[in-house]
Order: structure tokens, then C-alpha cells, then sequence
């Protein structure tokens, strides 16, 4: 019964085998033509591509065998080759990579050369009777010659490994050692004791693969999980599931005559199945497999997703990195570090991937190795890369924002450093005609009235005092403002005698607000330069203040003339204007559209009206400059 | 003995003119006014000799008051607090003017240069300036029975000369007014009022209708009902003024 299986499950053994080792062997030569490295050195190139010559030949002369009932011509002088070259090839291998911790190097390259010659002399013992034949140990010599070989090349193995124990190693390289021994002396058995054909062979065939599994576990873990375990199962998986197919399927294909269209359309009909299968198949064993095996908590989509997202809202440079570090220590389930410093380099086996602005390099993201759970495959490599890239997109995207929103501000302090000085200058010529209209009336009263020129000099000297004291600052209390415009308007009363009544009315709560100072000042001036002064009759200005949890209202009411008239006028007033376009830009400046300047003309009242509403929030701006 | 006006919107500024001029010998103040037209009403009634004018009043400023005056003029001194704009005027036409708060010093000064000035240089100085100023002549002094009365260029309909008068018409009235029709002409707008023939100068906002007549002449109808005649020479002018091609504004 079990001597019925053996001869399935060497076929299938040895067709894992050949595509296993020829792609490990292509895997090498790719990497080393894009990356130039040589990971596990060029012997175990050789080591993998004498083993794929191996059972490659041994399943072209299986098939040859089985469609043609002979064998191909000169297949035997690669089968023999292959044979000849493994075990002196697996020692050298050995020996190259323990080479640092043996002593007595020449002994050791003698050995090695001996087991070459024993190779050698099982190529001549194979050959030279009458030429490769189907079963090349057939002859007795033969046999015994590759016995020998291979019981040499495991004992040499077993004894370098043996012998570089002898140096202290880490846990690592200590596992890595008894494995490798223990199958070395499962080597030597099989070769000593195991019949030719039946369970020998299949151990045989067996034994390749786990060297190949261990040795390049060690050697290049991320190709070993990407070929031996992710694409290996799927092979595996695919293998068998074929053959079952096929097995099922034999008795109808065999029925169909070779070579007809009905044939051809039946084959391509039972192919079809399994092409449109294939790709879901391999989709859905790497997922089972990275959740399962790999402990990858994210696909590489949804961790590009997860990662692109959590970063979303950050919005500094410092954020950004500390977001994406929290972000890829999540997805890698390793301490993760962002370096921005075109200098940065990390030592070690840390996985890192440069940050690339615009091509230059300006970081290094790195990721340390895992303590626990499997180590970093090449997928993992290409995520991080993709991973990379996005961060040296958003970076770029964050960079910009901060240039536009810095300019933005620089643009805005710009504004407001121009309001500012062009406040001052207005400060300093501080209305002309009000000075010296006010000086003439002062002169005027002294002889006869002194007592009211005294008055109006100390009036005047409030309002100057007011005046130059806000050169020092931006922002006044309400009522200290209001306190100047009063002395500004009696004194303008003094002047106009019976031509002027006015009234300020603010409530008491307003009386602390701060507001930008000068605003009703220049609203009262505008008020008695273009209203009050223009009219022949008795003239009003009325200032009201109202203010509500969050805003600020001023209005100035006058009964002059208004605009039309004004605006008809203009030849002798050029500036005529600039007041309000002054104090429209400061209320911009400090809180763009939250403040509105407005004039309009009461036809009830018979009144100009300028009106002011600003945000109250102007104590949370005392600190301002 | 000079007799002086004074002329000043502020009580106490026309009060400390007043005082100023009291230690001035030979200067004898007839009169005060406290706005634009009651200092030409008083200027035409009392004729004084000198005026002390500040500029800066409310309705009709001391400039306009100024150009209105017909000739001989009172000579004027013009006063200011601070004007940069009528300053820069009177440097140009290098007047002596006076800066409030005014000195005595100062004053005097001015006073007794205005004193060896001849009456007409003074006008044609006062001429000048007027013209320099922008707007400065935008009214006009009308006189209408024994009473003077103000009125903005805009609001004149047409001037015409008969007999040896210069009259103003509005929409509602006739005045009289001092200057010839070429004096006028010389200081109206001329992009306003457009001169239809030797008798009369038309303003062309005023203009509802022209009416061609045989003979190349054409009557114009005014919007308050009066209808003018033009003279041959300048119907092509006044159509191609009141904008648009010749034909165009032929009536039907």
C-alpha cells in the first residue's frame, strides 16, 4: 500500500524541489543585477543552481520517460554533474561560512578538495562504463563511489559545525548550528543505511529542501518567507490541487482524440477554471498567510490607507513625524523612528527606508527589528518604501502650507506695521487746523475771559497729552478715548460758540473695552471738519456707544451737510476721505472681516451717520504691540 | 483813516481781529460778518477799503467771496488757521496773507503793505489767485432789486446783454450781474455754458431743443420756457457741443 504512494510523492517532491531552487536561484541573480548584493555569497548560487539543474533534469527525464518511453539524449551528464558537485559544494559552503571560527585553515581546504575529487571520481565511475544511462547507479561502483561522496560531504559538514561550536556564539547562531546538525546526521544515515528506491528516495528528496529552508532561513530571511513559505505553499498548494484535477478529470481527456478541435476546446474548456481561479487562490492564501503565519495586522492597501489617514490632521512638521511614527510602529508591530536630517543613518539590522523631497534626501525612516514574532520580508521593504514616499508627500504638502500661511502672516504684519506708522504720522501732524484754530480762540479769550482760556488751554493739553501717549500704544480703554473727544468737542464748542451741542453717551459696562485708539477720535474730527463747520445753523454731534457680550457698536451722528454736498465741495479739501479709508484699513488689519465701517445719511434725522461695529475680543488682544 | 470789515465765522476770532486792530492807528473797523454772503452784503453796502477775510466758512468760503466781488474790490487780507491747499495758492501768487493765531507784529505788517499797494494791482492780484483756485469762482454775485445774492454757476440757465446789462437768468428769475459778457465768459466753465452769439452765453445742461431756421441761423429752447437765437457762425458748434452728429439733432 504505502510502496503504491512512494513513487507519487517523489514525483511531487522532486517538482516542489525544481521550482523551489530554480527560484531561488533566480531570486539571487535578480537581486544581485538590481542591488548588486550577494547575500549568502556566490557559492550559494551554486548551491542552489546545482540543486535546480538536479531535479529540473530529473523531471524533464521523468516526462521524457513517461511521453516517449526513452530517455533525453545527454540529460544523464547533467544529472551526473549536478550529482557529482552537490556535496562538495554543500561543504565548501559550509566551510566558507564558518570559515572565521575555525583554525587550521589548510587541513580544511584539503578536505574540501577531497571531497571535489571524490565527486569526480563518481562522475568517472558513472560515466565512463558506456555513457549516462536512465538509472546512472546502476552500476555497483558507482553506487558505492556515491555513497562515499555523500557521506564524506555530510561528515565534513557535521565536523565544521561541530568545530566552530567550540567558539561562543549567540542563541541565533546556536539553533541555526544544532538544526543544521541534526540534519547532517539524518544525511549521513539516510546514505549509510536507506535502500535505493522506496522511503530512501523520498528522504532524499526531502532532505535538499530543508537544507534549503534552514540555509536560507539564516542566510536572507525575507526571500526565505517570500519563496519558501509564501510562494512554496502556494506551488505546494497548486501541485496538489492540479493533480487531484487532473486525476479526476484523466478518464474524459483521455477520451478525447489528440489533435481534433473538440480536443482542443475540451483542454482549454478544463483550463479555463483554474486560470480564473489562480490569481483570487494566491490572493486569499497571502492574506490567510501574512494574518496567520507573519502576524501582519494590515494588507499593504489598507495599511498605505490607515497610515495616509492618521496622518490627516497633523499639523506641524513635529505632528507629522510623531504621527507616522506612532503610524508605522502600529503597522510594522515595531519601534518606529522618523529622522529628518539629510545626515541620519542607523546602524544594525533596523529596516530603512530614505525620505526623498523632490529627489534630495532630507531623512531616514526607520524600523527597528522585531524582538517577537518573524522578522521583516521583502514586502515589508516595499510597503515601508510606499509608506516613504507618502510621507515625503505630505511633508512636501505641510511644507507649502506652512510657506503660504507664514507669507500670509508676514503680509498681515506687513499691513498692519504700515497702519501703524501711518497712525503715528497722523498722530504727528495731529489736525493742524484744529491746533491752530484752537491757539487763535485761546489768544482771543485771554484779554476777556481768562478764566474760560484757561480752560480751553487745559483741554487742549488733554487732548494733546492723549495723543502722543497713544503713539506708545495700539489699544485703549474705551473711556480714555471718550475722555479725549470730550475735551476735543468742548474746545470746538469754545470756538464755534452757539454753533455747536454735542452728547456722548456710552454705558458703563463699554467704559473698559479696549478699541484701537484714535477710531472715534478721527470719526468726531471727520464729524465737525465736514459737518458741523460747513453749516450755518446750530450744529449737532451725537457719539453713541453700545456693546453686547461679543460686539462693539460706535456711532457718530452729525447734522451737517452729508456727503453730496461735501463731495461737491471737495476742491479745497484734498484730504477729504482719508480719515475713514484710514481707520476702514487699522479695522482690517486687526480683525479682517469682522469689523465694518458704514456711513450713510439719516433723512429722518436730518444726520450723517458713521457707524463702527467691531468684535469685543479686543482685550484678548491687549498684549498686542 | 482805512475803514475795515471783518469777516470770520468765529465770534472770538473776529473779537481778537478787533482788539488787534484797536492799537492801529488810522484803522477804523465799520463792520463785522460772521459767513460768505453776509460779507458781500455788507462789502456792496458799506464799501469798505480793507478786508479782513478768513477762508474757511461754512456756505460760501473767503475765496469765493473774493472772486464774486465786482471790481474796484476792497483791498483783502486773507486769513487762515491752516490751509495748506490756499497757502500753497498764495505763495504762488506771492499775496500776503495772514496765519491764525494772528500776531500784532504781523498784523501791522500786512497792513501797511496793503497801504502802498495800488487799489487796481490788488484786484488784479485777487484776479489771479481766484483763478488759480479751483472752484474758487463757482459762484456768482447777482444783484436783484437793492438786494446781492449768491449763486452757484450750475444754476444759471443763460446771461444775456441788454442795453448795457449783464443779466442772469435762472429758472425762476433774472438778476443783474456787474462783469460783461466776456468777463464771464472768461471765468464760467467751459465745458458748462457754450457763447450763442454776441448778446448771450447759454448753459448747455439748460438746452431742451434746437430749432433750425431758414438762413443757417438756428433757435435754441431753454428749460424755463425762454428761447434764444443762434448765430449762424456757431450753430455747427453748439450742435457738435451738445454731442452727436449735426443730423441727428435736426428735430422733426
Amino acid at each position: 500500500m504505502v510502496s503504491r504512494v512512494y513513487p507519487w510523492l517523489d514525483l511531487l517532491l522532486c517538482s516542489f524541489n525544481a521550482i523551489t531552487f530554480t527560484l531561488l536561484a533566480c531570486l539571487w541573480l535578480r537581486d544581485y543585477w538590481k542591488r548588486r548584493s550577494h547575500w549568502g555569497g556566490y557559492l550559494y548560487l551554486c548551491v542552489t543552481a546545482a540543486f535546480a539543474v538536479l531535479f529540473c533534469s530529473n523531471i524533464a527525464s521523468y516526462l521524457s520517460l513517461g511521453m516517449f518511453y526513452r530517455p533525453v539524449p545527454f540529460l544523464g551528464y547533467f544529472q551526473v554533474a549536478a550529482n557529482a558537485l552537490i556535496p562538495p559544494l554543500v561543504f565548501h559552503f559550509f566551510y566558507r561560512n564558518e570559515r572565521g571560527s575555525l583554525s587550521g585553515h589548510w587541513m580544511w581546504r584539503i578536505s574540501v578538495l577531497a571531497v571535489y575529487a571524490l565527486g569526480l571520481l563518481f562522475a568517472a565511475l558513472a560515466i565512463l562504463p558506456a555513457g549516462p544511462q536512465g538509472d546512472l547507479l546502476g552500476d555497483k561502483n558507482a553506487l558505492m563511489a556515491y555513497r562515499g561522496m555523500m557521506i564524506a560531504g555530510a561528515l565534513g559538514c557535521g565536523i565544521v559545525l561541530l568545530a566552530s561550536g567550540r567558539y561562543g556564539a549567540d542563541r541565533f547562531a546556536g539553533n541555526r548550528r544544532r538544526i543544521l546538525l541534526l540534519l547532517c546526521g539524518a544525511w549521513m544515515l539516510t546514505y549509510l543505511f536507506a535502500p535505493k528506491g522506496g522511503w530512501g528516495a523520498i528522504v532524499a528528496q526531502t532532505l535538499p529542501l530543508c537544507f534549503g529552508f534552514v540555509i536560507t532561513y539564516y542566510v536572507e530571511r525575507p526571500t526565505f518567507f517570500d519563496v519558501l513559505i509564501k510562494k512554496g505553499a502556494f506551488t505546494l498548494c497548486s501541485v496538489i490541487f492540479l493533480t487531484g484535477y487532473l486525476l479526476l478529470l484523466a478518464p474524459f481527456l483521455l477520451r478525447l482524440r489528440g489533435g481534433t478541435p473538440t480536443a482542443v476546446l475540451g483542454w482549454a474548456l478544463l483550463i479555463l477554471p483554474i486560470v480564473l481561479l489562480a490569481p483570487w487562490v494566491y490572493r486569499v492564501l497571502s492574506v490567510w498567510l501574512d494574518r496567520l503565519l507573519l502576524g501582519r495586522r494590515f494588507l499593504p492597501a489598507e495599511a498605505g490607507k490607515y497610515f495616509l489617514t492618521g496622518l490627516q490632521d497633523a499639523i506641524t512638521e513635529t505632528d507629522l513625524a510623531e504621527h507616522a511614527e506612532r503610524l508605522l510602529s502600529d503597522i510594522f508591530q515595531s519601534e518606529a523612528r522618523v529622522l529628518l536630517d539629510d545626515e541620519a543613518s542607523t546602524s544594525g539590522e533596523c529596516m530603512q527606508e530614505a525620505i526623498l523631497l523632490r529627489g534630495e534626501r532630507i531623512g531616514l525612516i526607520s524600523i527597528q527589528p522585531r524582538t517577537h514574532g518573524p522578522r521583516f520580508l521583502s514586502e515589508d521593504v516595499t510597503l515601508l518604501s510606499s509608506l516613504a514616499e507618502t510621507y515625503s508627500f505630505l511633508l512636501d504638502n505641510l511644507r507649502l502650507r506652512e510657506e503660504r500661511l507664514r507669507r500670509e502672516r508676514r503680509e498681515q504684519s506687513l499691513l498692519l506695521e504700515a497702519n501703524r506708522s501711518e497712525l503715528r504720522a497722523l498722530r504727528a501732524q495731529i489736525n493742524p487746523h484744529f491746533m491752530f484754530n484752537a491757539l487763535n480762540t485761546i489768544a482771543g479769550l485771554i484779554p476777556r475771559r481768562p478764566d474760560r482760556a484757561e480752560r480751553t488751554i487745559e483741554q487742549l493739553a488733554e487732548v494733546f497729552r492723549y495723543t502722543l501717549s497713544r503713539s506708545e500704544r495700539e489699544w485703549v480703554p474705551l473711556d480714555e478715548e471718550l475722555e479725549a473727544v470730550r475735551a476735543y468737542l468742548q474746545i470746538e464748542r469754545t470756538r464755534f460758540g452757539d454753533r455747536l451741542e454735542f452728547t456722548i453717551h456710552a454705558g458703563d459696562d463699554a467704559a473698559k473695552v479696549r478699541i484701537p485708539a484714535m477710531i472715534v477720535q478721527t470719526l468726531v474730527e471727520n464729524a465737525v471738519k465736514h459737518g458741523v463747520s460747513a453749516i450755518r445753523t446750530p450744529g449737532r454731534i451725537e457719539v453713541d456707544v453700545e456693546t453686547s457680550q461679543s460686539r462693539l457698536w460706535i456711532e457718530v451722528r452729525d447734522n451737517g451737510p452729508g456727503f453730496e454736498e461735501s463731495a461737491a465741495r471737495a476742491f479745497h479739501r484734498p484730504g477729504d476721505g482719508h480719515g475713514l479709508r484710514n481707520i476702514r484699513e487699522r479695522l482690517r488689519g486687526y480683525f479682517g472681516d469682522g469689523a465694518r465701517l458704514d456711513a450713510r445719511r439719516d433723512q429722518a434725522l436730518g444726520m450723517t451717520v458713521v457707524s463702527v461695529e467691531m468684535p469685543r475680543t479686543a482685550q484678548a488682544v491687549e498684549a498686542a504691540p | 483813516m482805512i475803514r475795515a470789515l471783518l469777516v470770520d465765522d468765529e465770534d472770538i476770532a473776529r473779537e481778537r481781529l478787533r482788539q488787534l486792530l484797536g492799537s492801529i492807528a488810522d484803522i477804523e473797523v465799520v463792520g463785522e460778518a460772521a459767513d460768505g454772503e453776509e460779507a458781500i452784503q455788507k462789502t456792496l453796502e458799506m464799501r469798505p477799503d480793507l478786508l479782513l477775510l478768513d477762508i474757511q466758512m461754512p456756505g460760501v468760503t473767503g475765496l469765493e467771496v473774493a472772486a464774486c466781488l465786482p471790481r474796484p474790490r476792497p483791498k483783502i487780507v486773507f486769513c487762515t488757521a491752516f490751509d495748506a491747499y490756499a497757502v500753497k495758492a498764495f505763495e504762488l501768487q506771492a499775496m500776503d496773507y495772514l496765519l491764525k493765531p494772528v500776531s500784532p507784529h504781523r498784523l501791522a505788517l500786512a497792513i501797511d503793505k496793503i497801504r502802498q499797494t495800488e487799489p487796481r494791482d490788488a484786484d488784479d492780484e485777487v484776479d489771479r489767485l481766484t483763478r488759480s483756485v479751483p472752484g474758487a469762482s463757482a459762484r456768482l454775485l447777482a444783484r436783484c432789486g437793492g438786494r446781492y445774492k449768491v449763486i452757484p454757476q450750475r444754476e444759471a440757465v443763460y446771461f444775456s446783454s441788454e442795453g448795457g446789462l449783464t443779466r442772469l437768468h435762472t429758472r425762476e428769475r433774472g438778476y443783474v450781474l456787474e462783469p460783461t459778457l466776456s468777463d464771464l465768459e472768461a471765468r464760467l466753465d467751459g465745458a458748462v455754458f457754450f457763447r450763442l452769439s454776441r448778446a448771450a452765453i447759454v448753459n448747455l445742461d439748460a438746452v431742451t431743443e434746437v430749432r433750425p431756421l431758414v438762413g443757417g441761423t438756428a433757435d435754441v429752447v431753454l428749460n424755463n420756457g425762454a428761447t434764444l437765437e443762434v448765430s449762424r457762425r456757431r450753430v455747427r458748434d453748439l450742435l457738435e457741443r451738445l454731442g452727436g452728429p449735426v443730423a441727428s439733432s435736426r428735430p422733426e
